[in-house]
């Protein structure tokens, strides 16, 4: 591959690896199904890459990107009524424009810094705490399977994962305000 | 509200639980820029906790470089190792997408298409002990049925009972079956070499919210079993029946991914899983496994469970290489 293209291009790509974390949780956050999340962020990046082979200049790829994303996600809504409470969709619209706020105030490098603070947080978890996210966030397990995994009812289970959830977000906040290696 | 409540509050969104008036309760906490940062957080958190949690899992349980293979003694922490490199692969997956323009390195060689137009009928006797086929608990291929049409063609494949021909007389709640797929070889000695595997599951509707949820597992196999008996699979003796995963003498990987399936039924539901594969990779165990979790939770002295329409359709194996990897470094 040569020429201004593929340069654009790979440019694009890379900036889009360094926000991945950001439009993933934001599309991830918004859409209940992960793999449809997965699959609109990959729509994302089709779409970016077209418009780049057209020749449209894009001064902003982060917003342009959430700005598709946004859409997507609204279509996506739209497909599968189901999935998203019943609420009128002035609401709806009025909730999807605060999140997007939310993801326009955060730096890329701020996401960077919160996960290896997570990844801190996660490594300080007593082994039961880490054995409950583990079954829930990487084997995908459902809470059914993870209570009669842990011996725990459904609702401890699921109380338990709440609470451990809310630990790890306290966890990373005092780690950012207080340094990231304190 | 503090952290709990937020956290409860975004778990009922993401359930789509959350009443109306709570999603106004959640735009008017949104005006405040220190509510922002800690949705934005709860987020980042969710989206990073598979690949960290993956990571951790990694250092924990696969062997260190340099080391041959090792058995590990707790089989599902084995299975838990395997499914790590899956899932640390899977976070990556829009790399996969960027191949079209930016990695041209990458070649993606189909090994499965299964729509179950043609082809023997399924075995009823357990886990197959040749390539190619599909067998296990019972099962039948049938066309559109009580009201379910084919995710694709004109036929599918239905899981019928949790349980096989001659299989011992207990009690079970799931449904399997499985397939050997081999590997071509050379495919797996050059470069780094995943598969992904791509199913479509349904059911009639059904009364209980997540009574039935299907799995999906891979398993890497080096070789074989060299009996030809179903039982080779299986580890000791252990009861019930330990999945062909437990066994380490003879699988190298293996990655499972689960969905619980939706009770208003009638639609098709994806099922995706991808799993790295270790060089010298032969052939990939592949199995499906439905289960009841009403019986599984009320269970009885013996019998298997029935299963009155649950349904696998457009099961799709593709074997992704990156050449690039092989390169001889400088």
């Amino acid at each position: 591959m040569s020429g201004p293209l593929p340069k654009l291009l790979n440019d694009a790509a890379s900036q889009f690896i360094r926000d991945r974390h950001l439009l993933g949780a934001f599309i991830g956050g918004l859409v209940r199904d992960s793999h449809a999340a997965e699959d609109l962020l990959q729509e994302v990046w089709v779409r970016l890459a077209a418009e780049l082979e057209k020749g449209t200049s894009i001064l902003n790829q982060a917003a342009w990107c959430r700005g598709v994303a946004k859409n997507l996600v609204r279509r996506h809504w739209e497909k599968n009524q189901r999935s998203i409470p019943t609420a009128d969709p002035d609401s709806l619209s009025l909730f999807l424009d605060r999140v997007e706020h939310c993801f326009q105030e955060a730096h890329p490098d701020s996401a960077t810094d919160r996960i290896a603070a997570l990844d801190q947080c996660v490594d300080s978890l007593p082994d039961r705490s880490r054995r409950l996210l583990t079954l829930r966030y990487h084997l995908n397990a459902d809470m059914d399977s993870i209570a009669a995994e842990t011996g725990l009812s459904f609702e401890a289970a699921k109380k338990a994962l709440i609470r451990i959830r809310a630990e790890l977000m306290d966890c990373v906040q005092n780690r950012i305000r207080g340094g990231l290696w304190a | 509200m503090n952290s709990i409540d937020l956290v409860e509050t975004l778990e009922r969104w993401k359930d789509g639980t959350l009443a109306g008036a709570d999603l106004e309760r959640l735009n008017h906490a949104l005006e405040s820029a220190d509510f922002r940062t800690r949705l934005l957080d709860t987020w980042l958190l969710d989206h990073s906790l598979p690949g960290i949690l993956a990571r951790h899992s990694i250092q924990s349980d696969l062997p260190a470089p340099g080391t041959s293979r090792r058995v590990l003694r707790n089989p599902l922490l084995k299975t838990f190792g395997a499914a790590a490199a899956g899932l640390l692969l899977g976070l990556f997956s829009a790399s996969y997408v960027f191949g079209k323009a930016a990695f041209p390195h990458r070649k993606v060689v189909p090994l499965l298409n299964e729509s179950f137009e043609s082809g023997p009928t399924p075995g009823q006797n357990g886990i197959p002990v040749v390539p190619n086929r599909w067998s296990g608990d019972f099962s039948r291929v049938v066309d559109a049925q009580q009201g379910v049409q084919p995710n694709s063609g004109k036929r599918m494949l239905q899981l019928c009972r949790a349980d096989y021909e001659g299989k011992h007389p207990g009690f079970s709640y799931s449904a399997d079956i499985y397939r050997i797929v081999p590997i071509p070889k050379g495919l797996t000695g050059l470069g780094e070499a995943s598969v992904t595997c791509e199913a479509q599951c349904s059911s009639v509707p059904f009364a209980e919210a997540k009574r039935y949820g299907i799995s999906l597992i891979l398993c890497a196999l080096d070789a074989l079993p060299d009996s030809a008996e179903p039982g080779a699979w299986k580890p000791g003796s252990a009861q019930p029946e330990p999945h062909p995963s437990e066994n380490a003498e003879l699988v190298s990987a293996s990655a499972r991914r689960s969905l619980s399936l939706d009770p208003r039924g009638m639609t098709w539901q994806p099922l995706r899983l991808e799993m790295r594969l270790p060089a010298g990779t032969r052939y990939l165990l592949m199995s499906f496994h439905l289960a009841d979790h009403q019986a599984g939770r009320n269970p009885r002295e013996s019998g298997a469970t029935e299963f009155p329409g649950h349904f696998l359709d457009s099961i799709q194996v593709n074997l992704v290489q990156d050449a690039s990897a092989s390169n001889p470094r400088p």
